[in-house]
């Protein structure tokens, strides 16, 4: 998918490429904005999109190009005094922060979709919270387990069935009875 | 560097070993904290060895991360569930506690900021009739939170007192048929209490909070009479006078009513001379907060306002005070938002603060309902409303039932809007177990409900607050007046679902 298009034009006063800190980045910079081109495949497009997103205080920011491809930013100041080597600079640096949160949100995600499944069997009384007389935990693997993973696979399952089994429309809409009314919720109780 | 923060150029990163977190540069030193709620303090070069891969089995350094969860290898997953649980705690009970119910928009002030979009004392058709107020408490007991807590609002609450009694005991009796746990909070000005309306609170165990923004100069400012006079002595008569009964009989000791100041403009210069006025008058909390340009106070922001950087420049130069007093043994006064942060970050609890949810309280946390009968997702949408924008409208007790209201479309946008793994900013910040994002500010201020975070004044003055807390925090000084805080601290609001050992019940 392409973005729209808006991109700057270029002063004739362009100054030469500047060689940024990212490999796959080449920066122009013009009298009244900064223009960065990206290689997608190198830096990712969240990572992009992220960088982007964080110079909203300080910049204009117009994105084109091909998403699967390559994508220019231009950087055009809110603050004219502020210089645009230094926008592009701090641009390129968030982007590499950028890179490494998203490496780590990306490799933690069944990590944390794991926990955030055992807190709600925890507060539904599923399962039991940890007791302060529980032995001090086994290391866990750089991956989840075989029995984690089974796990998940087994509620995986068990939510799908449920979803299967619902013939109630209403039930169907409202799984977890959130439109319940106090009245619903003792006459369920009962 | 964004206000997000970033990693020091060229730094070394070893992304294989390291958990869910994220990270914050203090300026010499970095803060991690994950979505179980923990938090770190590193200094920079502990840091850069950790993110490096350097940190192993045998490093001094390795217990502390492994015991903060932020090493892949070394998880505890049940016990960081059963952090996230107690964090989370207002997630895992059904619908709304508090209700705050505009029994009148009248009022006897006309303060310069005054985002309750009020009306002239003569308008008493702005007043809720007996029947409305019936069938807002109907509505109110169809909600499934087990814990309900009305608060009274306005306009000036007391203007419309024959309604306040009649939702008193309809509601207490209510509860009592149903077995449901009732709290009940009146926020007035104090300018029309009597000896007889103050029987009939203690009476009924209502909880009674005024506003004082500090010194008469200041406080006559801000919150003058129509018509001219000084309002801020009425507010200190009836304080030490409830304090006086309150004191004076054990069973009421729970019942020392609160006050509130909000920081305009004019406040700037007064942050010690409003600590000494709370100080003097012997209230236990003060509570720094900011004003939010929205409804009656947008209109005027350029007269009342200021930059989010400069409260935050207010709060920490005033908490810096409020910490010396306590250090120096001249007062005991803590402050109302820092209680709130460290209850979040060191006790890692909700403390019922529906500003600083993930989703925000709006619905979720709470509901308003204006004198006509109109339902809106906070009082702030209600200001909203008032100058002439109803978006935030999400039924009418006369016809919705609950259902409906969950269900509306604006409460799914809130909703959506205001949790924060949706905002590509929030979702990166070291700030995010304990931070929010409120729907209605945005709305007000960058026309989006999710609104834009790297510009938003909530986002600078939270993101602010939250560096001083951290700040002081590492500084064993400070720390060790903040843990003697949270030992004495009744944090939890009453608007919570959660009731504190302690907290009063209303006996019936």
């Amino acid at each position: 998918m392409k973005l729209k298009t808006k991109i700057a034009s270029k002063s004739s006063k362009s100054k030469p490429a500047k060689k940024s800190p990212l490999p796959s980045a080449v920066c122009v910079l013009s009298d009244s904005e900064a223009s960065i081109t990206l290689d997608v495949k190198v830096e990712g497009i969240e990572s992009i999109f992220g960088a982007a997103y964080l110079m909203m205080d300080k910049a204009f920011v117009f994105l084109s190009g091909d998403r699967a491809k390559k994508i220019v930013v231009v950087l055009r100041p809110k603050d004219e005094a502020l210089p645009l080597r230094a926008l592009a600079d701090e641009f390129l640096s968030d982007l590499e922060s950028q890179k490494v949160r998203w490496a780590v949100a990306k490799n933690n995600l069944p990590v944390r979709e794991f926990i955030a499944e055992q807190a709600v069997l925890i507060a539904n009384g599923t399962i039991p919270p940890p007791s302060a007389s529980e032995a001090a935990p086994e290391p866990a693997a750089e991956e989840l387990t075989a029995d984690q993973r089974s796990e998940i696979e087994r509620l995986i399952a068990e939510v799908e069935s449920e979803i299967k089994t619902m013939n109630d429309r209403k039930v169907a809409l409202d799984p977890k009875g959130i439109k319940a009314s106090w009245e619903e919720t003792q006459e369920k109780k009962a | 560097m964004s206000r997000l923060t970033a990693l020091a150029n060229g730094a070394a990163v070893e992304t294989s070993g390291l958990a869910a977190f994220n990270f914050r540069d203090m300026g010499g030193w970095h803060l991690l904290t994950n979505d179980w709620g923990q938090f770190l303090m590193l200094s920079t070069a502990d840091f850069e060895r950790f993110m490096a891969g350097k940190v192993e089995a045998g490093d001094p350094l390795y217990p502390e991360l492994e015991s903060r969860g932020v090493m892949k290898a070394r998880l505890d997953f049940k016990q960081l569930a059963a952090n996230y649980v107690k964090k989370n705690s207002f997630q895992w009970f059904p619908g709304p506690s508090l209700h705050m119910i505009v029994v009148t928009l009248r009022c006897n002030q006309k303060c310069q900021y005054c985002h309750s979009s009020v009306v002239d004392p003569s308008r008493t058709d702005t007043d809720m009739d007996i029947e409305t107020a019936r069938k807002t408490v109907d509505f109110i007991f169809s909600t499934p939170n087990p814990t309900i807590c009305i608060e009274f609002q306005g306009g000036e609450p007391l203007l419309n007192w024959p309604v306040v009694k009649f939702i008193t005991e309809y509601a207490q009796a209510k509860a009592k048929a149903g077995n449901r746990k009732l709290l009940m909070a009146l926020v007035c000005n104090f300018t029309l209490m009597t000896e007889d309306k103050l029987d009939f609170l203690f009476d009924h165990h209502v909880s009674i909070c005024t506003s004082l923004d500090g010194p008469a100069e200041l406080h006559n400012q801000n919150r003058p009479f129509l018509g001219g006079g000084e309002a801020q002595q009425k507010v200190v008569y009836w304080l030490e006078k409830i304090q006086e009964r309150c004191n004076s009989d054990v069973k009421k000791k729970y019942y020392l009513p609160g006050a509130l100041m909000t920081t305009t403009r004019f406040s700037m210069d007064y942050g010690p001379q409003i600590v000494d006025l709370y100080v003097k008058l012997g209230l236990e909390q003060i509570f720094l907060r900011p004003l939010s340009p929205i409804g009656y106070a947008k209109r005027v922001w350029k007269d009342v306002g200021y930059a989010p950087e400069e409260f935050v420049r207010f709060y920490e130069e005033t908490l810096d005070y409020i910490i010396d007093l306590n250090i120096s043994g001249k007062s005991d006064i803590m402050e109302r938002m820092a209680l709130i942060l460290l209850t979040k970050i060191v006790k890692g609890e909700d403390p019922g603060f529906m500003d600083l949810r993930s989703p925000a309280g709006a619905v979720l946390g709470c509901l308003a309902y204006n004198y006509n009968g109109e339902i809106f997702v906070s009082d702030e949408g209600r200001m909203v409303d008032h100058q002439g924008d109803p978006i935030f409208r999400v039924g009418d007790v006369a016809k919705s039932d609950w259902a409906s209201v969950i269900d509306h479309p604006t409460t799914r946008a809130c909703v959506t809007a205001s949790t924060l793994d949706n905002q590509p900013m929030c979702q990166q910040c070291a700030y995010k177990p304990y931070c929010g994002a409120e729907p209605v500010f945005h709305y007000e201020t960058q026309k989006s409900v999710f609104g834009q975070m790297p510009t938003s004044g909530w986002c600078i003055s939270h993101m602010g607050v939250f560096d001083v807390i951290f700040r002081k925090l590492r500084d064993p000084r400070s720390r060790k007046v903040m843990d003697k805080w949270l030992e004495r601290d009744q944090c939890r609001w009453q608007e919570s679902g959660n009731v504190p050992a302690g907290e009063p019940e209303v006996v019936l």
